[in-house]
């Protein structure tokens, strides 16, 4: 039973990590008072580690900027002391691991065996977490015209804040209505025939990408949102349902 | 006219405004309030299951996921539970 139980939890891991692969790394590099954390990832994604004095303990989360170079720095460690990292993403722990501060030997140490089905648990907590900051599509340049009022370009203005809280830090959004007005901007960049839209019939939504930024938005009928995100598949576009639809098209203005 | 609600196939809440999937098989992108699913990002891009969430979410103890959206004063998640997962066994 308890070998069924760590099978289903290790395909679990595998079916949530796919979208991010690590490629080297993590290395430690530690200087006076420092120690500094990178690693490579196949694409450009978010940044985020979580140190702590002990596996269970992991308490310190830094977060860095979206990229395929990752590094992250961990000041005021003390000497003699051992610290424990998980680093990857916001939705996904890419590798675990553990030093001792101030020895002669930076590498870094696999962590122990034990700490996998806490990172699959963490992963699908994870799922509930809005990804590091990642760079603002182009719609949100200072040049783009200003968005309406919020309730005239959000859908259902009651969930608007579910939406932010999770997917904000995808756009580095800093309120909910900044939120909203850069999905809304998102918006015209499909009007304008800048990115690819799809329609789909069954149920009158309109979805948006930038296969650029990985931006991903819905739209009602009436071109309100439903929501604004970047999925981390590759191939999340490709899997929407609805057929190409051209601006002139749109049954909205 | 009485708004037509749809039920959260993951934890049971009954107040749902859009069907979680469209006829064509599209996900509706709303959050449930109840558990915190998103339904065509939980599921279709997160590859998570409605019983890895649903399980995550009693282990979280079935805590009110909206902080938009009011708990309902009559919300009792073991009850809505209980009407998916009866589903389910049939």
């Amino acid at each position: 039973m308890t070998r069924l139980v760590i099978a289903t939890l290790f395909w679990m891991f595998a079916l949530v990590a796919q979208a991010v692969e690590l490629i080297s790394g993590p290395k430690v590099m530690q200087s006076e008072s420092s120690a500094t954390i990178a690693w490579r990832t196949d694409v450009a994604c978010g940044t985020r580690a979580s140190v702590g004095t002990a596996l269970d303990k992991l308490d310190q989360k830094l977060e860095g900027p979206v990229a395929a170079d990752h590094s992250i720095t961990l000041p005021g460690l003390v000497k003699g002391t051992t610290y424990y990292y998980e680093v990857g993403s916001a939705r996904q722990k890419l590798a675990a691991g553990s030093f001792l501060f101030g020895s002669t030997s930076p590498a870094a140490s696999p962590a122990p065996p034990a700490a996998a089905p806490k990172s699959l648990l963490n992963k699908i907590v994870d799922a509930l977490t809005p990804e590091p900051p990642k760079p603002k599509p182009a719609a949100t340049a200072p040049t783009a015209a200003r968005a309406p009022p919020t309730r005239q370009t959000w859908g259902r203005i009651d969930t608007l804040q579910d939406h932010y809280d999770r997917h904000g830090a995808d756009f580095q959004s800093t309120s909910p209505d900044d939120y909203a007005a850069q999905a809304w901007h998102f918006l015209q960049r499909g009007k304008a025939g800048q990115v690819p839209m799809k329609w789909d019939d069954s149920d009158s939504s309109l979805r948006v990408y930038d296969p650029k930024t990985r931006a991903f938005a819905a739209y009602n009928r009436d071109g309100t949102t439903k929501t604004y995100f970047c999925p981390n598949s590759p191939t999340y576009w490709q899997r929407q349902p609805g057929r190409p639809i051209s601006p002139a098209q749109l049954p909205f203005k | 006219m009485k708004a037509t609600s749809h039920t959260c196939l993951v934890c049971g809440f009954d107040q749902l405004k859009e069907a979680p999937r469209a006829k064509s098989g599209g996900g509706s992108f709303e959050i449930c309030p109840a558990c915190g699913f998103q339904f065509g990002v939980s599921d279709d891009d997160d590859g998570l299951t409605y019983e890895e969430w649903r399980e995550d979410w009693i282990t979280r103890g079935m805590e009110w996921s909206s902080t938009g959206i009011k708990q309902p004063r009559a919300w009792k998640p073991e009850a809505l539970l209980k009407s998916v997962t009866k589903k389910k066994a049939k």
